[in-house]
């Protein structure tokens, strides 16, 4: 009987919350769990439970099997507005649940935060969860990645089916003395696969011997492929691998299927091979998981694309304090067509938090943009000194950099000191500053 | 010629730290000066008597272990080396390897006890009011080395105790320990802060100042140049 008021309880909760403005997807859980502690596990769960946690590719990931499997006739619940803390997870059980404390669905799919795993698991136990990697993410929140490393490990139940990347060493250091099921995805070597420059690898150790673990290739950061001198631990060869991949083109091939790429990003190959060998965990058969990954209406995270006075110009997600994520975003602008102009800066680190360390430009391989198609690196924001000497560290060429310390410069430097397809990636606050400057441009004409 | 080592370079790297390196070569290179850096880490060959500089960065807990291990065979050498007043800076928990004994977690570890002082994880059963186990945030210290305020960052997991030579006062936020204002450690040419990242990058004037006295141990010139760095650090003071 509790168990149904409190359910009722969660739904109004929620719906009251969206009516009135606000975002709604946690605060019903919230109070559900303050009424009852251990309401969720009173809830009858369906067969397959499954979660995606990682640094970075986990929301994509989650968005991509949501569509494998819905367009598989199966029926999937999931936390779509990205509520991925307790809070959020117990409101996503809870609204979609009967008051007979059943939830209604063959699925429940999570995209689940590193951190609140220990938290979720010891309510609800996942039947799979898909680990995409650890790397250095938002260090004043999450230390360092061995800190994220044991937040996994410690967290994953025994029985749990894990599904690791193991092209990422801290991944693959999951399945020692892990009691479920294992499967495990990679990509093989490609265009983008390069030695980071700088001495900042993570995880170059073996896990067992503390050998160093020695590396055929590296795709970035520490991940690619490896292993211990010692034969204690290795990347080996993956249950599910992408090969022939063609990032430019968007196109790789996984046990000699053809799939298209939904965008010409190195993640991209990541995420689908992911879905590709949990799908195939979960028993769904290559040509149902093929039809909807080469659908050409599925298409994740479109990019932003405007005009700005006869200029192309894309905005691209800024990773802060993720040095490889950031990576990838300079390598997919370096690796598109014709010459080009680059928005770089921040004023803060985070949204998250109002710390800022700006250790993590640092990491990142700037180095890679000395680049005869890169004409201009316009660099903004509160830390644009810290830029202009992160570039100037880089070698980059003094006439190519330009600073502008005043937003309301920008639009005119950028007309007249620059040329080719602008790229700007900067922190969200400054990314509504340039869509005005672009608007305000737009409207002149 | 200037050789520098940097030691546990794949393993204390945290943070960006890789900059501390590049930031010596920079500044020594734009004064003619000619810089040699050599990558060492665990098990490999080290021969002290080359350095002139030696600098250790950051880690995680179980990467500070593995050097600590490692470290243990160097303590002569390091000895030796830090008595005749060659250079040896340490950022983050690097420091902790020269202490008395670390207490972590799950047990006490001897340090190579070099120095005196000793560290103690924060952990919840010792510091039963802590609702984390970590030091997070940006400091700002005072040194009687230079008349400019030191900038950074801490993210760590310890407390150092018993420091009686200390290398900065904090003015904002972490110290050595709660009961003190005393941050890090030096003593010789032993430079030694719990600030992380790229110090010497984002503190141009501790940068002059440590290489103006170490080019001056090898009877070499050293200008500070007026560059970027200092218009950052500038700009970072000011808002």
């Amino acid at each position: 009987m509790y168990r149904a008021l409190i359910i009722l309880i969660c739904k109004t909760v929620n719906k009251l919350s969206k009516l009135t403005g606000h975002g709604g997807s946690t605060i019903g859980g919230k109070i559900a769990l303050k009424l009852y502690k251990n309401i969720l596990k009173k809830i009858k769960l369906p067969q397959y439970v499954i979660g995606i946690t990682g640094s970075s590719g986990k929301s994509s990931s989650t968005e991509l099997m949501y569509n494998i499997m819905t367009k598989n006739n199966m029926k999937v619940v999931y936390n779509k507005e990205g509520s991925n803390t307790i809070t959020g997870i117990a409101s996503l059980i809870l609204n979609n649940s009967s008051i007979t404390g059943h939830l209604k669905a063959d699925v429940l799919l999570m995209e689940l935060d590193e951190q609140f795993l220990k938290y979720i698991f010891k309510e609800i136990k996942p039947t799979h969860l898909m680990i995409t990697n650890i790397t250095r993410d938002q260090p004043p929140r999450n230390s360092h990645p061995i800190k994220i490393f044991k937040a996994i490990k410690n967290a994953i139940p025994d029985k749990t089916h894990i599904i690791l990347n193991v092209d990422d060493p801290l991944v693959n250091r999951m399945r020692i003395n892990h009691k479920g099921g294992v499967t495990t995805y990679g990509i093989d070597k490609n265009d983008y696969s390069f030695k980071i420059n700088l001495n900042n690898l993570d995880a170059a150790y073996c896990p067992i011997c503390n050998s160093k673990l020695e590396y055929d290739f590296y795709h970035y950061g520490h991940i690619g492929s490896y292993h211990c001198p010692k034969y204690h631990f290795n990347r080996g060869n993956p249950d599910f691998e992408a090969k022939n991949i063609d990032i430019d083109n968007k196109k790789i091939t996984i046990n000699d299927n053809i799939i298209n790429l939904p965008s010409d990003f190195l993640y991209t190959a990541y995420f689908v091979t992911g879905c590709y060998a949990l799908s195939k965990t979960i028993g769904i058969d290559d040509k149902d998981i093929l039809k909807v990954l080469n659908d050409e209406n599925i298409k994740t995270k479109r990019l932003e694309i405007y005009n700005f006075n006869n200029r192309k110009w894309q905005l691209l997600v800024s990773k802060n304090e993720n040095n490889l994520s950031y990576k990838q975003s300079l390598d997919y602008i370096k690796h598109q067509k014709g010459d080009k102009t680059i928005v770089l800066g921040f004023d803060n680190s985070s949204r998250r938090y109002k710390e800022n360390d700006i250790s993590w430009i640092w990491d990142i391989d700037f180095e890679i943009l000395n680049d005869s198609s890169i004409k201009n690196i316009v660099l903004i924001g509160r830390f644009c000194y810290d830029m202009l000497l992160r570039m100037e560290y880089a070698k980059i060429d003094s006439k190519k950099l330009i600073l502008v310390e005043n937003m309301s410069d920008l639009s005119d430097t950028i007309k007249n000191k620059t040329t080719g397809d602008i790229y700007s990636m900067n922190c969200f606050d400054k990314e509504i500053e340039i869509k005005k400057i672009i608007k305000g441009e737009n409207n002149n004409d | 010629m200037i050789n520098v080592l940097h030691l546990y370079y794949d393993l204390l790297n945290l943070y960006g730290e890789n900059a501390n390196i590049r930031a010596i070569v920079y500044n020594l290179e734009k004064n003619n000066i000619k810089v040699n850096v050599d990558l060492k880490s665990i098990k490999e060959k080290v021969d002290f008597t080359k350095y002139d500089l030696v600098y250790i960065g950051s880690g995680d807990e179980e990467a500070i272990e593995l050097a600590l291990d490692d470290i243990k065979r160097f303590k002569g050498d390091l000895i030796k080396y830090i008595e005749e007043d060659k250079f040896l800076i340490l950022t983050g928990n690097a420091m902790i390897l020269f202490g008395s004994s670390i207490l972590t977690n799950d047990n006490t570890e001897d340090g190579l006890n070099i120095f005196d002082y000793y560290t103690e994880y924060i952990t919840s059963s010792k510091f039963k009011n802590a609702s984390t186990d970590r030091i997070v945030g940006e400091v700002f210290e005072s040194t009687t080395l230079i008349k400019e305020k030191i900038v950074g960052f801490q993210n760590r997991c310890d407390y150092v105790y018993d420091v009686k030579t200390p290398l900065f006062k904090t003015t904002h936020k972490f110290s050595n320990n709660p009961e003190t204002t005393s941050e890090g450690f030096t003593y010789k040419n032993v430079y030694a802060t719990h600030t992380i990242g790229p110090l010497l990058i984002r503190n141009p004037y501790f940068t002059d100042y440590l290489l103006t006295k170490l080019s001056k141990t090898k009877k070499l010139k050293y200008k500070p140049i007026n560059d970027t760095a200092k218009k950052a650090y500038k700009k970072y003071l000011a808002n």
